[in-house]
C-alpha cells in the first residue's frame, strides 16, 4: 500500500464558512477514480466553540446541498483523565439512518480549551463508483470538554450509487479555529 | 441553563469573524450570512446543553434510552447487584433500575 499526499487544508486560512471542503478539481483536490481509497488525516483540529463534534457530509456533481443519505453506527470508549471511570458504549444519538440526511458526527463534545483538540483518520472508499454505496470508516481521539479521553469509532456508507465529488468537514457548531486535514490517495 | 440568546452571544464572542471562499480568496460573510450561521451554531450548542441538563438532573428527552443505558452501569456490576440481592434477600438491583427509569422518562 502506498500513500500519495494529494493536498492539505489548514484552518483558519483554508476555511469556508467554518468548514474545510475538498472538491474534485478544485485547489489541487483529486476525488475521482484515480484512487479506490482516500484517507483524510485530521491533525489537532481545535474548535472555536465548546462541546462540539467534527462532522462530514458529501455531495455529487448534481447536488450541492450536503444532504446525502447515510447509514452509520457509532461507538466510543472513554477514560477520565483523573482515572475515575472507563467505559465503552454505543451512542445511538450519533448514528444515522438514510432518511436523516444529516452531517455525520465523528466525535463527541470536544472541548475548546487551548490544549484541547481532536486528531484521527477518516477513510472514504471508492467515491467515484457508479454502482455501489460509498463506505467510510473513522476513528478519532479527542479531549472531551470534561477532561475525558475519548476514542470514537464511526463507520457506514453514503447510500447512493452516484459518484461523489466533494466532501466537507466541519464542527457542528463554530469555526475550526486551527488544525490541518491532510488528504491522501491510497494505491 | 443559558438561553438561546446567551448561546448566540457566546457564539459571536467565540467566532468574531467567519470567512468564505470567493474565487479562492477569503472574504468575510455578509452581515445576514454571519447572523444566520451564528444562530444555526447557537441552536446546536443550546440543544446540547438541554441534553446535558436532562442527563444530569433527569427529565424527558429523546435520548432517554442512551441516558438510561449509561446510568444502568455495566452488565458485570448489575450481575453483582443481583447476586447480592439473591444472597441477602434485598432488592438493590430492582430499586436501581426503577430509579434510573424514573429519572429519564420517555418523551
Amino acid at each position: 500500500m502506498a500513500l500519495t499526499l494529494i493536498t492539505s487544508k489548514t484552518a483558519p486560512g483554508d476555511a469556508d464558512s467554518g468548514a474545510l471542503v475538498f472538491t474534485n478539481g478544485s485547489d489541487s483536490v483529486v476525488l475521482d477514480s484515480t484512487y479506490k481509497e482516500y484517507q483524510f488525516h485530521f491533525v489537532n483540529l481545535h474548535p472555536a466553540n465548546n462541546a462540539v463534534a467534527i462532522s462530514f457530509q458529501v455531495d455529487t456533481a448534481s447536488n450541492t446541498s450536503y444532504n446525502q443519505a447515510i447509514a452509520s453506527s457509532f461507538f466510543r470508549t472513554k477514560h477520565h483523565e483523573d482515572g475515575s471511570a472507563q467505559e465503552i458504549a454505543y451512542v445511538a444519538s450519533y448514528d444515522q439512518k438514510p432518511a436523516d440526511q444529516a452531517f455525520q458526527l465523528l466525535c463527541n463534545d470536544l472541548g475548546n480549551a487551548n490544549d484541547e483538540s481532536v486528531s484521527g483518520l477518516f477513510t472514504l472508499y471508492d467515491p467515484s463508483n457508479g454502482t455501489h454505496v460509498k463506505h467510510f470508516t473513522s476513528r478519532m481521539s479527542e479531549v472531551h470538554e470534561s477532561d475525558i479521553m475519548m476514542d470514537s469509532f464511526c463507520a457506514g456508507y453514503v447510500d447512493t450509487g452516484t459518484a461523489l465529488t466533494t466532501i466537507k468537514f466541519k464542527f457542528d457548531s463554530g469555526n475550526i479555529d486551527t488544525g490541518t486535514i491532510y488528504m491522501y490517495g491510497v494505491s | 441553563m443559558a438561553s438561546l440568546a446567551q448561546h448566540i452571544k457566546k457564539s459571536k464572542k467565540n467566532n468574531p469573524t467567519i470567512t468564505k471562499k470567493v474565487d479562492g480568496l477569503n472574504v468575510p460573510l455578509a452581515a445576514d450570512e454571519y447572523e444566520a450561521l451564528i444562530k444555526e451554531w447557537a441552536e446546536v450548542t443550546y440543544k446540547k446543553e438541554i441534553a446535558r441538563t436532562v442527563k444530569s438532573k433527569g427529565g424527558k428527552h429523546p435520548n432517554y434510552a442512551e441516558f438510561r443505558r449509561e446510568a444502568y452501569g455495566s452488565i458485570g456490576d448489575q450481575l453483582d447487584m443481583q447476586y447480592k440481592d439473591a444472597v441477602n434477600g434485598t432488592t438493590t438491583w430492582l430499586d436501581h433500575i426503577a430509579t434510573v427509569k424514573a429519572k429519564y422518562k420517555k418523551p
